[in-house]
């Protein structure tokens, strides 16, 4: 009897299981092919000004926050300047650029859709911005320190 | 050896009168944490502390509450450690003051963090040559230690590992102190203070300023149970406190002689104690006079001595005395000119050369009580749900017996813990 | 010579590439307002850590400096963006000017910012290793492990650390700032590390009198240890011994 009841939750259990493992797959591959809406609408990327970034997409999709992190404690502290790893590259890169009419001036949040998007899809939030500028350089600083 | 003793559980028989205390604390706890949230939002700035004065009233709330902390501990230590048997029942009290002084500190340093939300930075980074940093060590190890000793206090199998536990307890709380005190005392910047002897000046320090926030707890316990506590208890507790008082008072004089007879020093004396504004008052008013000098009279006078009464004015005055002395001892130190080019006259953009003014505001003054009031709070929540209090004291004089009954039922309902024999 | 001609920051990578590792070279006058500046920093070529061959220094020579000028000050604010809110007390301050009034009523001008010592106590004091030295010999503040709690203010002596105390426009790509960390002179890393020179050090010398000379202690041939072995400099609070970075001339 208490071999059966135990088998019994073992399989819920692993029914559960499965069951989450498949929707997030779903939701994930949704997530990457845009067009797929479910419930909750898939991020917009806005386009990037350059042609490739450092690595291919899906690497920079999982790994940016890595390769932040690492390049944030070696530049730190050790002074190892990689100027294609910078975050204000990346802001340089991927930031929304003003419209050319004149409004209302972009605020941080829509200047940086393609990061705030993500990270509000996927729930993680976003504190790089607290300190760092989410404009884009001026020309003389564009690309990093040289 | 004494008879055995049994501890009760206080608040159930006056559920309204407790729950009350414990809602206004409880409003304060809330009212600070809502001024720690504004000044987190809304900036530093609104308060009284500036580039100039860096530490403020929080500093001086957290310290002496931090001070305090180790000093609580000091009826349990005379129990358990140097074996005075009238002193040992209230070791519980003792134990669970010290915690929850040293949480209402803490509480209080961490909120007036710049990046409160980084505190754990502060728990997974560690730079090992700070003395801050191995301050966060040794609070947290104390916490630990005093729960041990709590708990082979009032569980009857680990009651032969009490005066083990109730030894290391002593001894990590002078380490704390003398890390407390280090703090100040590695600071080469600052004149105002003189290195190592801020170590024993601490520890001396949280001696008496702890002995007196112990005494005002168990007064209020036995207060509010209509009790009387035995005079032989309170004129040990009163001789304690008076030695301890003269303590701080030997060292601070040691402390400041020896600046005094510095040729390069004698100006942050005279700085603190005579011409400094208003520090001069806070020093000689608050701690000397009220703080020392009247308290010293009384704990030591064998008129006063043994009378609750005395007891309980002594301690809040020692414990207004010990605010003062840390208040002269952060807020001074920092308010004497940084003497960039000694015995020269400048002038520049961050007041160089002049005396620097501090006007705290409502904010930081909202968090400090805030964690006065998170103490007694945090004792409150354990008189009601442990059994800390000693139901009959040695010697205790009667008064009455309605109380008697009363206890006896509370104490019925708490099973193991409530009845937990303690050694005598 | 005036393909190396160059102002500030516009530092062609590939040129600056070749010149690296060239000993610093002084910015040299040949006209009112017209520099030639020579790969005035020796440059670290990107991907490699700042090692301890080299220590920045600064040296000021206070019979240059004026009292009225703050080219210095002025510079540093605009390049790292520590506008101040109108709060003198609370207002972030990487430089000021410190004015020294002898008996007889003369007057000494000088800047005086972090002094990057090879002892920093400010550095030795924060729990967490936020602040710390760089191997070159730059004090600095990593912002992302300050908790504000304000003991490296304590523990400094030139009263050259400043708490943010409001909340800060990120207006800066050379320096991020938040409110709530503390901060100071950061001799430019920003700069120095493509090999141009710090802010204020560019301002005087073309705005200023030219007080202010930077470069590499640990090389005898660059400028700044010629100057002071010519001439001499002294720390201030030399008592202290803390071995500073920024040296003074004109002291004493």
């Amino acid at each position: 009897m208490n071999k059966a009841r135990g088998w019994r939750w073992a399989a819920a259990a692993l029914a559960g299981v499965l069951a989450v493992a498949v929707t997030t797959a779903a939701m994930a591959w949704g997530g990457e092919t845009r067009e797929r809406s479910g419930r909750v609408p898939v991020p917009a990327l806005p386009d990037a000004q350059g042609k490739e970034c450092i690595e291919d997409a899906g690497t920079m999709r999982r790994q940016h926050m890595h390769i932040l992190d690492r390049h944030k404690r070696d530049s730190v502290r050790q002074g190892i300047r990689h100027p294609e790893r910078e975050l204000q590259s990346c802001v340089d890169c991927h930031a929304v650029r003003e419209p050319v009419t004149a409004g209302e001036p972009l605020t941080p949040r829509q200047r940086l859709a393609f990061c705030a998007n993500c990270h509000s899809y996927a729930a993680v939030s976003l504190d790089c911005f607290q300190c760092h500028s989410s404009e884009v350089s001026a020309p003389v600083n564009q690309g990093g320190p040289q | 050896m004494a008879s055995r003793i049994r501890y009760q559980q206080i608040g159930q028989q006056q559920p309204a009168k407790f729950w009350l205390l414990a809602a206004v604390a409880a409003v304060v706890v809330l009212a600070g944490l809502g001024a720690a949230a504004y000044m987190a939002t809304v900036g530093h700035h609104i308060t009284g502390m500036n580039n100039q004065i860096v530490w403020g009233m929080p500093h001086v709330f957290a310290v002496t509450l931090i001070l305090a902390a180790s000093g609580a501990l000091n009826v349990a230590s005379v129990g358990s450690v140097f074996g005075r048997v009238d002193h040992k029942p209230l070791a519980r009290l003792s134990g669970v003051l010290a915690a929850a002084l040293l949480i209402g500190g803490l509480t209080v340093l961490v909120l007036d963090l710049g990046r409160p939300d980084r505190l754990i930075i502060a728990m997974t980074h560690y730079n090992l040559r700070s003395i801050f940093a191995w301050n966060i060590l040794l609070y947290t190890g104390f916490l630990a230690i005093v729960a041990v000793y709590l708990w082979t206090l009032m569980e009857p199998r680990m009651k032969g590992y009490s005066t083990t536990a109730g030894t290391a307890a002593f001894a990590w709380r002078l380490i704390l102190t003398t890390g407390t005190g280090s703090i100040f005392g590695f600071l080469l910047a600052r004149e105002a203070y003189g290195g190592a002897i801020m170590a024993p000046l601490f520890i001396a320090a949280s001696l008496a300023y702890g002995t007196a926030a112990f005494s005002l707890l168990f007064l209020a316990v036995m207060g509010s149970q209509g009790r009387r506590a035995p005079a032989a208890l309170l004129g040990g507790i009163s001789g304690m406190m008076g030695v301890f008082l003269m303590a701080v008072l030997l060292l601070l004089a040691a402390h400041f002689f020896t600046l005094l007879y510095m040729p390069g020093r004698e100006d942050v004396v005279r700085f603190l104690l005579v011409e400094g504004g208003s520090l001069p008052m806070v020093f000689w008013l608050g701690k000397i006079i009220l703080g020392a000098v009247i308290p010293a009279v009384l704990l030591l006078n064998s008129a006063t001595r043994r009378r609750a009464g005395a007891l309980a004015a002594a301690s809040v005055l020692v414990l207004i005395g010990g605010f003062s002395h840390i208040f002269v001892m952060i807020v001074g130190a920092q308010s004497y000119p940084m003497q960039l080019f000694p015995g020269r006259e400048v002038s520049g953009a961050v007041f160089d050369g002049r005396a620097a003014s501090y006007a705290p505001t409502a904010p930081e003054l909202l968090l400090g009580f805030g964690g006065i009031a998170l103490v007694v709070l945090v004792a409150l929540v354990a008189l009601r749900f442990l059994a800390l209090t000693p139901k009959q004291l040695e010697d205790e004089p009667e008064v009455g017996t309605t109380s008697a009954d009363e206890s006896e039922a509370t104490g019925e309902g708490d099973g193991g813990l409530a009845t937990a024999p303690g050694q005598g | 010579m005036s393909e190396e001609q160059h102002n500030d920051r516009s530092v062609n990578a590939e040129r600056r590439r070749l010149l690296g590792g060239a000993a610093a070279l002084a910015g040299l006058a040949i006209a009112p307002g017209v520099f030639l500046v020579q790969a005035a920093v020796p440059t670290r070529p990107d991907g490699t850590p700042a090692t301890d061959q080299v220590r920045w220094g600064m040296l000021v020579d206070t019979n240059r400096c004026r009292t009225n000028c703050d080219a210095c000050v002025t510079a540093c604010r605009d390049e790292n963006g520590w506008h101040g809110h109108g709060r003198p007390e609370t207002d972030v301050k990487w430089i000021r000017k410190i004015t020294i009034t002898e008996e007889d009523g003369r007057r000494t001008s000088l800047p005086m910012m972090c002094q990057h010592c090879a002892k920093p106590p400010c550095a030795y004091v924060c729990p967490t290793g936020a602040t710390f030295r760089r191997d070159d010999g730059v004090v600095l503040v990593d912002k992302h492990l300050c908790i504000g709690c304000r003991y490296c203010m304590m523990a400094c002596p030139y009263q050259v650390r400043f708490f943010v105390h409001e909340p800060v426009a990120a207006d800066s790509p050379n320096h991020p700032r938040g409110k709530g960390t503390v901060e100071g002179c950061n001799l430019c890393v920003h700069r120095i590390d493509r090999g141009v020179l710090p802010a204020c050090v560019e301002a005087c010398a073309s705005s200023g009198r030219g007080a202010l000379i930077f470069g590499d202690l640990n090389n005898p041939r660059s400028e700044i240890s010629r100057a002071i072995a010519a001439h001499g400099a002294e720390s201030v609070r030399a008592d202290l011994k803390l071995d500073t970075g920024v040296r003074y001339q004109g002291l004493s």
